[in-house]
């Protein structure tokens, strides 16, 4: 991103990216870790990574770059408290909203607990990928590199989820 | 090749994900009649994968960030970190930094509200509805546009892009095409599907071919409102976003009331051009009779609500309600209002309420959600019917749309939709047209209904547009004092080498619709200004513009007595009243006086600023001379009375792009 290149100061540039990346990366890694504040822990520990990173050569990969370590500090962690929490539907209530009436937040939560409840019925590698294609929007081959799957089997998951999840979404709401 | 309805492969087409040998392998097998199923399941994965694409977005922007606690870790952190260079200073390099430092630290507490720096008080009306930094909006939940955005960059509606703020599915998926806006794009790259129309500027015409030029007048503001979007955004405009007349005409002028029978007043002057000061700048000003909101004739208006899924973010539905709220603190007894919204089906929501009654229509105000896809043709038929029903002779009949432009356009054609709006004009109900929301912004379907509707356009992006537009300026939004106005100059050619009209290039009339009724042109309201510059070469002055070949069987014309009066033009006006059918005329003579940029009024060098403001941001071949930092002085020096502050807030988004 061009505009973004054009930011000289590193602490500006990280700022910015900061204020880009952390809503996504943060409900990435609360999908696979369970909760909000260990979510936020490994996403801080991403962008402090940034820091120390060498700008020019992370700039021009820079979601794949993130994801990427988040997945691994996501990894790491869990590696390190030796459990993993499953992600349950309850926290689609916690969602916060900011200004909106009851009405609205009811029907929000309504729309999305539909299509992603039943992603969650979906076992852990197909969610990955499919958030990784469909929230981050990255190519099969970015899938691969990051989550350290073949390109193929990438391809087969997210086959498999979309057909998974076909028949019920059909009739959902536009 | 027949092609099992399971195949891998169909997924991976659908995503774009095939190598060009195979997509077109698959290609033309799904082509083939034996592949019918396979086609439908190709669709159904791109309709979930729309529908995911949307889900996940929601939630990424409904996601909470990192807290305020550990931002300050990362930003101490910075301290330690920092390796910024700053050059040695000049004041624009101290501007710049002072004008980044501002946008850092207000975009580091989004969701706060705080506003502490200089250029950030157009920052904090967004952080107030901190999810529209949240990120691009709808997913066309057909993947094959996206494809189609990745592999050809030429397509209209993927214009370069601005409110990738947030991070989300939106951001292009493969590397190949985040390539393609690798360099020298100063506009973010990222997948939004926001349309404008292209605008090729106006030249300038030689006087002796050309002596007649004619448009409509236009008192939309919305691309100005739009700008003013992308620049608090840290982004700039794409050049179509950028129409330079309702950027001038986003401010109220000092024009004196009419003082004869005629519903606005006709002001004209002449001074030196700043981009180039051997030209002269003709400015024609017209000024709507103010009109006493209180002594107002009684309204019947019908608001047209787009509830499709697409509005859901804070920044559409949410301030839209806000905004029919404030419009509703403006009504009494004498007005009803009625609501039809349009998604899935369309529907009467409120039938025709008197506003004495305003909890009835709170209520259903309140009752507003979203959801399903845009059914705008049905929606505008029931809207424009309700409104006829509920017709009030001399008063003031009107539909509010109130949409982000995404209409299902396959569902009813572009062209279907233009003749629709046309045919419920011709029942005397006008119309208005509030824009909101980005990302998916259609401005160009927002624009030409207004255009075709006699109707007026705004784009309200914060709570105080709308309360500009809905609050102070509500009579000039709501009640139509003059329609059909148009305007044609003739110049005279021993006085102008050659002219150029400064926008309204969506706007131009052939000459002979000047006197042609049926006709359409643009609507004023009450105590609406509406300016129009026009650029002119004196008789003395070179200017390069293409020859034309002499007339083989007519001799060149001869001036007339009139040319030797030493009038610079003659502007004309025609407009009708707001249930008329015959136009009425106005002629006006112009004597250019000779006055330079100082010597004429405040009003006059802003409105320069404006303009010149609007060529560099389109980059325009004609911008002479101009620079942010001429803008900046000449919009400082035509300060005058600036109430609320929006004059200021211009200068404020001149320094923003001229950081950028």
């Amino acid at each position: 991103m061009s505009a973004m290149r054009q930011i000289r100061s590193k602490r500006k540039w990280v700022a910015k990216v900061v204020e880009m990346y952390e809503r996504p990366l943060v409900a990435y890694a609360r999908a696979k870790i369970g909760d909000v504040e260990r979510a936020r822990e490994v996403v801080q520990a991403t962008f402090l990574k940034l820091w120390q990173a060498d700008r020019a050569r992370v700039e021009d990969h820079l979601a794949q770059w993130l994801y990427t370590v988040c997945r691994n500090g996501v990894i790491d962690l869990v590696r390190k408290e030796r459990r993993m929490t499953p992600t349950d539907t309850s926290r689609l209530a916690e969602l916060e909203h900011q200004g909106t009436s009851p009405g609205e937040a009811a029907e929000r939560k309504q729309a999305i607990g539909k299509v992603l409840q039943a992603v969650e019925t979906l076992p852990d590698k197909q969610k990955e990928v499919l958030r990784l294609r469909f929230q981050a929007g990255f190519s099969y081959r970015e899938i691969s590199e990051i989550t350290g799957n073949s390109q193929s089997n990438v391809g087969f998951l997210i086959h498999t989820a979309i057909r998974s999840l076909r028949g019920e979404l059909a009739t959902a709401s536009e | 090749m027949k092609l099992d309805i399971d195949d891998q492969r169909l997924t991976a087409y659908a995503l774009g994900e095939l190598e060009v040998a195979e997509r077109e392998e698959i290609e033309k097998a799904l082509a083939e009649p034996e592949n019918a199923q396979a086609a439908k399941a190709v669709e159904e994965i791109r309709s979930t994968a729309g529908v995911l694409a949307r889900a996940y977005r929601q939630q990424s922007a409904e996601s909470p960030g990192l807290d305020r606690a550990r931002q300050a870790a990362l930003e101490q952190a910075g301290q330690t970190e920092d390796e910024e260079s700053r050059p040695s200073g000049g004041f624009s390099w101290r501007r710049l930094a002072f004008a980044l430092g501002g946008t850092f630290v207000v975009l580091l507490l989004v969701g706060v509200g705080l506003v502490s720096f200089y250029g950030d008080n157009i920052r904090a009306m967004y952080s107030s509805t901190s999810n529209s930094l949240a990120g691009n909006e709808q997913y066309p939940g057909m993947v094959t546009r996206q494809d189609q955005v990745y592999r050809h960059r030429s397509l209209k509606s993927f214009g370069p892009q601005a409110g990738a703020q947030g991070y989300d599915g939106a951001i292009v998926a493969s590397r190949e095409a985040r390539e393609q806006f690798a360099d020298g794009d100063p506009h973010q790259p990222g997948f939004n599907t926001e349309s404008y129309d292209h605008i090729v500027e106006n030249k300038f015409k030689e006087v002796a071919q050309n002596p007649l030029s004619t448009f409509s007048i236009d008192v939309d503001t919305a691309s100005y409102s739009n700008v003013r979007r992308f620049l608090a955004q840290g982004s700039m405009p794409p050049k179509d976003a950028v129409r330079i007349e309702e950027m001038i005409n986003y401010f109220d002028y000092d024009y004196p009331q009419p003082e004869d029978e005629h519903p606005f007043s006709v002001n004209v002057d002449v001074a030196e051009a700043p981009w180039k000061t051997e030209h002269r700048l003709v400015r024609i000003g017209l000024k709507g009779r103010e009109m006493d909101w209180d002594s107002r004739p009684a309204s019947n208006l019908v608001f047209l609500i787009d509830v499709s899924g697409s509005m859901n973010s804070p920044n559409k539905l949410p301030l839209l309600k806000q905004s029919m709220r404030l419009l509703l603190g403006k009504l009494d007894e004498r007005d009803r209002v009625a609501m039809v919204v349009y998604a899935g089906s369309s529907g009467l929501v409120l039938p025709p309420t008197t506003c004495d009654d305003k909890m009835t229509i709170l209520r259903a105000l309140s009752r507003l959600q979203s959801g399903g896809s845009t059914h705008g043709s049905a929606g505008i038929k029931q809207a424009y019917a309700v409104a006829r029903q509920n017709f009030v002779a001399e008063g003031n009949n009107r539909v509010i749309l109130a949409t982000d432009g995404d209409f299902n356009v396959g569902q009813t054609s572009h062209g279907d939709l233009i003749r629709l709006i046309e045919k419920e004009a011709e029942s005397g109900v006008f119309l208005t047209v509030l824009g909101f929301g980005m990302g998916n912004y259609k401005d160009s379907n927002l624009e030409m209904l207004a255009d075709k509707g006699n109707g007026n356009y705004a784009y309200i992006d914060t709570v105080q547009e709308a309360k500009k537009v809905l609050g102070h300026q509500i009579a000039a939004t709501l009640v139509t004092i003059a329609k059909d106005v148009k305007i044609q100059v003739e110049f005279n050619p021993s006085q102008v080498n050659a002219y150029r009209l400064v926008g309204y290039e969506n706007r131009i009339l052939a000459k002979e619709d000047f006197n042609d009724d049926t006709v359409d042109a643009g609507e004023i309201g009450a105590g609406h200004t509406v300016t129009a510059l026009y650029e002119v070469v004196p008789v003395g002055v070179e200017i390069d513009t293409p020859k034309v070949d002499a007339l083989k069987y007519q001799r060149p014309s001869e001036t007339g007595a009139a040319a030797g009066s030493g009038e610079l033009l003659t502007v004309k006006l025609r407009y009708k009243q707001p249930q008329g059918s015959k136009s009425r005329l106005i002629e006006r003579p112009v004597v250019d006086r000779g006055e330079t940029l100082r010597s004429a009024s405040p009003d006059f060098r802003f409105a320069t600023a404006v303009a010149a403001f609007g060529m560099l941001l389109r980059d325009s071949e004609y911008k002479g001379s101009a620079t942010f930092g001429m803008v900046g002085d000449l919009a400082a020096s035509g300060r005058s009375d600036d109430r609320y502050g929006f004059r200021a807030e211009f200068e404020q988004l001149v320094e923003l792009a001229e950081g950028r």
